[in-house]
């Protein structure tokens, strides 16, 4: 199933290699050429009837994890966050080595030996460490070496009404829509591209315009989804289960309003439900595409996502199954 | 100048919207253009040609604005920032959207003493989201209203940050006869939200140096001369490009001034780092208020200005 197995595969940004298998071997019959540039991104091709115009879909691969800085003398290890992880949900989560799969935990000092001002803050990542159940450093450095990567080891559920929790939906959900694509050639030429180092600062699409300087992008995403508990309703931003959603205005992109205001009328005019990010926050690879050469045509469409950067995101299927039915509906009736 | 200048800051252009001011500089600009053209961002690329090195001069025709984030029940209108500004400075101002629509900005009970722009909302004189939504959408932008007066050469007026600036080189494009360069003068969009349209312009036109005119509310007071950035917080000027300005100030006996500062933002912070580096300067116009609805300049300053741009194209790069 293809969001269960995306989510699974540990790809933290500059370490996508996995992820990067997994999605070419996947689509490698459906493209005209596909190719690998320097920073890691995967670029799909399939030539346009006409080739008039060139249209560039873009998710990205990485996720958010930890790698490792040091390996200490008692075997416990130090980390960093790679991307934008909160460090406060860091304390007793679950991780697990990119490299073999090994488990370990994220720790911190004992509740009943901290003092009151300890208990009052969240631990910093540097009081945190890594323990993979290593008893010296000999033990440890047979295991892991400074430099290895490590995720949140969270499964794929589904649970409730409908819903999907799992670590990574940030941006495999994406991945999985440009996965799903129909198989039929367009009249445009197609460029999908499934973007490395999203997480820390679109540095793999910064380097898209080497290979392609398309006539339209549209960026596929998760988009901020704070419709819960303790939120007032003009901060939720998307809701889970109105649809997919169309950014307007981000902390890195103003997006291009008459083809946004375009999808939204294919959507209505289909019956497929579509909400706006009502939001002016937040940034994807739309920031770096939008201004590469002499500017790009930008839109996004997203997945409303709780909880991003956790072990624990929450999207909706039918959000996810109606931004697939979207997409495709774009690709077939918009108007350049 | 006075006039053109009224007029172009009664168009609301917040960032994103800059096509709205278009017709008013096509209008002053086409008679004089070898080319007019608009691109993906909105920047509006003037080419006068001429033989010699191309030239690229920018000024920001965005002004700051809001956009709405969220239609309450009761009618009021959240909103986000475009561009900088203080939230003290928006409240209980009139704001113009690009629809026309108009509203007035006011604050949750409480929130005085520590007002952030979540506690802000738009009025529209409606009790309800069902009316507002007649008048406004999501994601509708829109820019405060600051009526224009002037006494003396001092003029008050919102948005003169950058209209003066675009002034200056409509006025300067009517006065170009046998240019020494090939001249582009870019009215570049999104400059209030990191310069983004200077970015995709330069990256367009491949400039071999470039000029930026826009405006300063750093130490320099109002009728002292047009300001020289030697640096700001997005780049520092390139030395040839100082020499020249500088030149050409003595030959001319312009009235003018250097800055140094560790603030503000100037589209020459993405245009100088285009392809493998363009040798930039910024002119700016001296400014108090800068980013409220009643922002303050000295006409003598847009004039000293003006005679640098045009001394600096009489010259040539």
């Amino acid at each position: 199933m293809l969001l269960r197995d995306l989510t699974s595969i540990g790809g933290v940004s500059g370490d996508e290699g996995a992820i990067r298998r997994y999605i070419y071997n996947n689509i490698k019959n459906r493209f005209d050429s596909i190719k690998v540039d320097g920073m890691g991104n995967l670029i799909a091709f399939k030539k346009g009837i006409t080739g008039e115009k060139k249209i560039l879909l873009a998710a990205h691969m990485d996720e958010v994890g930890f790698v490792i800085s040091k390996i200490c003398d008692d075997g416990f290890l130090k980390f960093k966050i790679v991307g934008g992880a909160d460090p406060r949900l860091l304390v007793s989560q679950r991780i697990k080595l990119v490299k073999d799969g090994a488990c370990g935990v994220i720790g911190y000092k004992a509740m009943q030996l901290q003092d009151a001002s300890e208990r009052e803050r969240t631990a910093g990542i540097d009081n945190l460490y890594i323990d993979i159940g290593a008893s010296s450093r000999e033990e440890a450095e047979k295991r892991v070496s400074v430099g290895d990567y490590a995720v949140f080891d969270s499964e794929y559920r589904e649970f409730g009404d409908e819903c999907i929790k799992a670590k990574a939906l940030d941006d495999r959900a994406g991945c999985a829509v440009l996965m799903s694509l129909p198989d039929v050639r367009y009249d445009f030429d197609l460029y999908v591209v499934f973007t490395a180092q999203e997480e820390t600062g679109a540095r793999g699409a910064k380097v898209i315009s080497e290979t392609v300087t398309p006539d339209m992008a549209m960026i596929v995403e998760t988009a901020i989804c704070s419709d819960v508990y303790g939120t007032d309703e003009k901060d939720y931003v998307t809701i889970v289960g109105e649809g997919p959603a169309l950014p307007l205005i981000d902390g890195a992109t103003y997006f291009d309003r008459p083809l946004t205001e375009q999808i939204h009328k294919i959507a209505t005019d289909a019956g497929v439900p579509v909400q706006y990010e009502k939001t002016a926050r937040g940034g994807t690879d739309a920031g770096a595409i939008q201004l590469l050469d002499g500017g790009i045509r930008t839109v996004g469409i997203s997945m409303p996502a709780r909880y991003i950067h956790s072990p624990v995101t929450v999207i909706s299927k039918q959000d996810y199954n109606n931004c697939c039915k979207l997409v495709a509906l774009v690709l077939q009736n918009l108007q350049l | 100048m006075l006039e053109l200048l009224k007029e172009l800051c009664s168009v609301a252009a917040p960032s994103g919207s800059e096509g709205l001011l278009h017709h008013v500089i096509k209008r002053e600009i086409s008679p004089y253009a070898d080319d007019i053209k608009t691109d993906v961002l909105g920047n509006l690329i003037v080419h006068i040609e001429g033989k010699g090195p191309k030239v690229m001069f920018a000024a920001h025709t965005d002004s700051i604005g809001v956009v709405v984030t969220h239609i309450k029940e009761n009618g009021m209108a959240n909103f986000a920032r475009l561009g900088d500004f203080d939230t003290y400075t928006a409240l209980h101002q009139r704001v113009r959207f690009t629809n026309g629509t108009t509203g007035i900005v006011s604050c949750e009970a409480g929130t005085l003493k520590d007002l952030k722009t979540s506690d802000l909302f738009i009025d529209f004189g409606t009790d309800s989201r069902e009316k507002t939504e007649k008048l406004i959408k999501i994601g509708q932008t829109a820019c405060f209203i600051g009526e224009f007066s002037h006494y003396e050469g001092r003029v008050c007026s919102a948005a003169l940050d950058d209209r003066a600036g675009c002034c200056v080189l409509i006025e300067t494009i009517k006065k170009i006869t046998n240019p020494k360069n090939d001249l582009y003068f870019v009215f570049t969009a999104e400059q209030e939200l990191n310069s983004r349209g200077a970015k995709t312009a330069a990256g367009s036109i491949n400039p071999d140096y470039a000029v930026v005119v826009d405006t300063t509310c750093g130490k320099a007071s109002l009728g002292s001369g047009a300001i020289i950035k030697v640096m700001d917080e997005s780049f520092i000027v390139h030395p040839y490009i100082n020499e020249l300005i500088s030149s050409v100030c003595d030959e001319n006996d312009i009235l003018h001034r250097y800055e140094a500062s560790m603030g503000g933002y100037n589209d020459a912070g993405c245009i100088h780092q285009n392809k493998d580096g363009v040798p930039s300067g910024c002119i700016a116009i001296p400014i108090r208020y800068r980013h409220t609805p009643c922002e303050m300049i000295d006409m003598s300053d847009v004039g000293n200005c003006s005679r640098i741009i045009e001394g600096l194209i009489e010259k040539g790069f």
